[in-house]
């Protein structure tokens, strides 16, 4: 037996396809870290610079027509704001403020200069401010914004609990203390900005801080609501919430900056970028070894070596799982490699971060046991689809046929899950797509149909598995060899 | 002393109700060269893949050094060699590549016995090159090679000889006579080609319509098909016809075939020569092993 897997490899490993896949797939993980490596950090803020059509507009706008007054201050506060984001540059932190604070400011004063609405009190308490934001944004004094911000929470906050003991209203009562948790929350944020020294200018703590608070708010207005009653919709989006909010909360608490598409990230999402390819291999493999040989018609060679012709099967068989291993590891390590020299190896120094529902935390896992972890998870896919392609490679005796009829599984999988789904056709889960990626239950996450368990999937899954061999088993023990 | 290694009896096999054959027994013993004779269509390939495994059979017994083909399969292949067909290797590969990947499969064959094998068919000089190189002809080499590589004691070669060029062939024979000789092996040998099975087989079998026509020795195969047919030269064999009557005919000017018993042979020439016709030689006629299957089966007709 161990001849027969011996003389298998042999015959695969001479010929030139699996060399030639094996290339393509280095070539593509090589281009896509360069390409990764090149596209620099996605938090930028989108800037065009439309001054120009602003100032056009303009004098085409009279101001001392009523109608057309309100638009020309509109107008007029954006090209405001237009050049000073222009002279700040769109990326820095007064950016922010710029697009944000200050037109309340800007607003008043062009106002004031061209209608009645304004009294020259208020036009004066806005100059004020305006001319202060612009000092501080020379002084680069970003604090004194959170901590204006930070008044202006606490002054909201005092008035709502006032409110909270004066209503008795269980209506409102609720109304209100959501908002308290709202104000809470945005509280938290910049108090953390003083803290950690996260200014507003675009990076990823700063992203981390807005994704933490508007997935806050989401979970804030959840609150009351029966979660078991929930539809499976809400449970999806709510769920999503508690993971992003707890994970952000975790980068922030942590001062973790991650970067997608670094090697880090590309070896984390192994599985999601390369599975393709660990496809493309393990079912040109699987779905030639058999046929091939009854195309060049050494089988016949083959079939009259002392052996059992069950034996022979199973050698090629245990071959085509081993190549799958082999294509797996080759791809992470190419990675590893190629993308640490590439994109550098330090980001490996942060830990796989996961939101664990089972326990509600945020736990950290070794990279390299996180991705084993995964692989093993996605395995049965794997071993499934190759499996096909080597039963049909046995029934059909036709290549072509054996390798494409599992991708049109692969292909067909999402489709069948998602209408089953849709039209709550529960007997799916016996059938194997839903089972067959076992990463939807890591962590605690939630199945995509709930009446299945880990144990159940693997064993629909070896079911399925069995099945394929046997049937394979049966017809190439029975086949009589034709004239080839 | 002559074992029997391969016995087939009675062999059926039919494919969508066609009967490809209708009961093959065969023999062969060790130190014979089987000549499997028979036309296109007749079912020397499929008998072979009985004999193999490659197909069930639907009645009948194989057996290969006493084990049973069909429940004993690995001991009755294990001292087998076969070529069915082409010599179907794995082109990809060198020649050693693939003799190599054969001496995988089976116990105790060094690599000295693999040299020794390409020596034996004459490829030392191609044997790193891959098959897809090679021409016809030497992946017909390459075949003998891997079929005799473990010393089986049985050969089988389905109509070795296609894409061979007569040097070839000659070196085949030579080969396969060595080694029925030497190695005492038995060989079963299948051909529509006589004329070159005629040279080196000691025994044939002729199959027609999936039947055994005949099974026997070469020498009695003939002798039979010739028997009481004597050729006379003469000058005037129109002349001569007359006078000999209907048990003669006259093959072209000079040459009389008659047919009668041995004994009568003097009266004709005494006849022949009392009525002035000139006898030049008399002597039997010997048929090649062609005439000889043509008259056994009576032309070459596939159902």
């Amino acid at each position: 037996m161990i001849n027969l897997i011996g003389n298998e490899f042999i015959k695969v490993f001479k010929k030139k396809t699996i060399y030639i896949l094996l290339f393509i797939t280095l070539a593509y993980i090589i281009l896509s870290n360069i390409i990764l490596k090149n596209t620099s950090n996605n938090y930028s803020n989108y800037f065009y610079d439309d001054t120009q059509y602003f100032e056009s507009s303009l004098k085409e706008l009279d101001p001392h027509d009523s109608n057309e007054v309100s638009q020309y201050i509109d107008l007029s506060v954006q090209l405001e704001v237009t050049k000073l984001t222009k002279e700040y540059g769109s990326d820095s932190w007064q950016s922010y403020i710029i697009n944000t604070i200050l037109p309340e400011y800007i607003e008043p004063i062009i106002e004031h200069e061209y209608t009645d609405n304004i009294t020259d009190e208020a036009y004066n308490e806005a100059k004020k401010s305006y001319d202060i934001a612009i000092e501080k944004f020379k002084a680069d004094d970003w604090k004194y914004f959170v901590n204006q911000k930070l008044d202006e929470i606490n002054s909201s906050l005092e008035e709502q609990y006032k409110l909270k003991e004066t209503t008795k209203d269980n209506q409102t009562l609720t109304s209100i203390e959501k908002t308290i948790a709202n104000l809470e929350v945005s509280k938290q944020v910049n108090e953390w900005r003083l803290e950690k020294n996260i200014s507003y200018e675009p990076s990823f703590l700063n992203n981390a801080l807005e994704n933490y608070s508007s997935n806050k708010t989401e979970l804030i207005s959840y609150q009351g609501t029966d979660l078991s009653k929930a539809s499976k919709d809400d449970l999806k989006y709510y769920n999503s919430a508690l993971e992003n909010a707890n994970l952000n909360k975790y980068y922030i608490d942590n001062m973790i900056t991650l970067k997608s598409g670094d090697n880090r990230d590309m070896l984390l999402n192994l599985f999601g970028q390369y599975e393709l390819f660990i496809l493309i291999i393990g079912i040109v493999i699987a779905g030639s070894i058999v046929s091939d040989e009854f195309n060049k018609g050494t089988i016949k060679l083959l079939l009259v070596k002392p052996y059992n012709r069950i034996k022979i099967l199973f050698a090629k068989f245990i071959v085509c799982m081993c190549v799958l291993v082999l294509v797996i590891s080759f791809i992470a390590i190419s990675q590893f490699i190629f993308g640490g020299l590439i994109q550098g190896f330090s980001s490996l120094s942060i830990p796989a971060i996961i939101y664990n529902f089972d326990t509600n935390k945020v736990e950290t896992m070794n990279i390299l046991s996180y991705i084993c972890l995964t692989g093993i998870c996605k395995l049965p896919i794997y071993i499934l689809l190759t499996t096909l392609a080597f039963t049909c490679s046995t029934i059909f005796t036709n290549t072509a046929l054996a390798v494409s009829l599992p991708f049109l599984g692969y292909i067909a999988a999402p489709f069948i899950n998602q209408l089953s789904v849709a039209y709550n056709i529960e007997e799916i889960i016996y059938f194997v797509t839903p089972n067959w990626d076992l990463t939807q239950y890591l962590f605690g996450g939630t199945p995509l149909f709930e009446n299945t368990t880990v144990p159940f999937s693997i064993i629909v899954c070896l079911i399925y598995l069995v099945i394929l061999l046997f049937i394979s088993s049966v017809v190439f023990k029975k086949r009589d060899i034709k004239n080839i | 002393m002559q074992n029997t290694i391969l016995k087939c009896e009675n062999l059926h096999k039919s494919f969508r109700k066609k009967e490809i054959l209708k009961g093959v027994s065969l023999k062969v013993c060790n130190g014979d060269i089987l000549g499997f004779i028979g036309p296109n269509g007749a079912g020397k390939t499929t008998t072979i893949k009985l004999i193999l495994g490659l197909q069930k059979i639907d009645s009948g017994k194989v057996y290969i050094n006493g084990h049973s083909i069909q429940k004993d399969f690995e001991n009755a292949i294990s001292k087998v060699g076969a070529i069915i067909e082409n010599p179907d290797l794995y082109m990809y590969l060198s020649g050693l590549d693939n003799l190599k990947l054969i001496s995988n499969l089976y116990p105790n064959i060094n690599s000295k016995r693999i040299d020794e094998v390409i020596k034996l068919v004459g490829l030392e000089n191609r044997i790193h090159d891959k098959v897809s190189k090679y021409s016809l002809g030497m992946r017909q080499r390459l075949g003998v090679a891997q079929a005799i590589l473990h010393k089986p004691n049985l050969l089988i070669l389905d109509e070795p000889t296609n894409g061979l060029d007569p040097e070839g062939i000659k070196d085949l024979r030579k080969l396969l006579v060595k080694l029925a000789k030497e190695e005492d092996m038995g060989i079963l040998i299948s051909s529509h080609n006589l004329a070159e099975l005629e040279s080196f087989c000691n025994k044939v079998c002729i199959i027609k319509n999936g039947i055994v026509v005949e099974t026997s020795d070469l020498d009695k195969v003939k002798k039979e098909a010739s028997e009481g047919n004597y050729i006379i030269e003469v000058d005037d064999s129109k002349k001569a016809r007359i006078i000999v009557g209907d048990i003669s005919e006259a093959d072209d000017n000079t040459h009389l075939k008659v047919h009668c018993d041995k004994e009568n042979i003097p009266t004709i020439v005494k006849k022949l020569v009392l009525q002035d016709i000139k006898v030049y030689c008399v002597r039997e006629e010997i048929l090649s092993l062609e005439d000889a299957f043509l008259k056994k089966t009576g032309g070459n007709i596939i159902d």
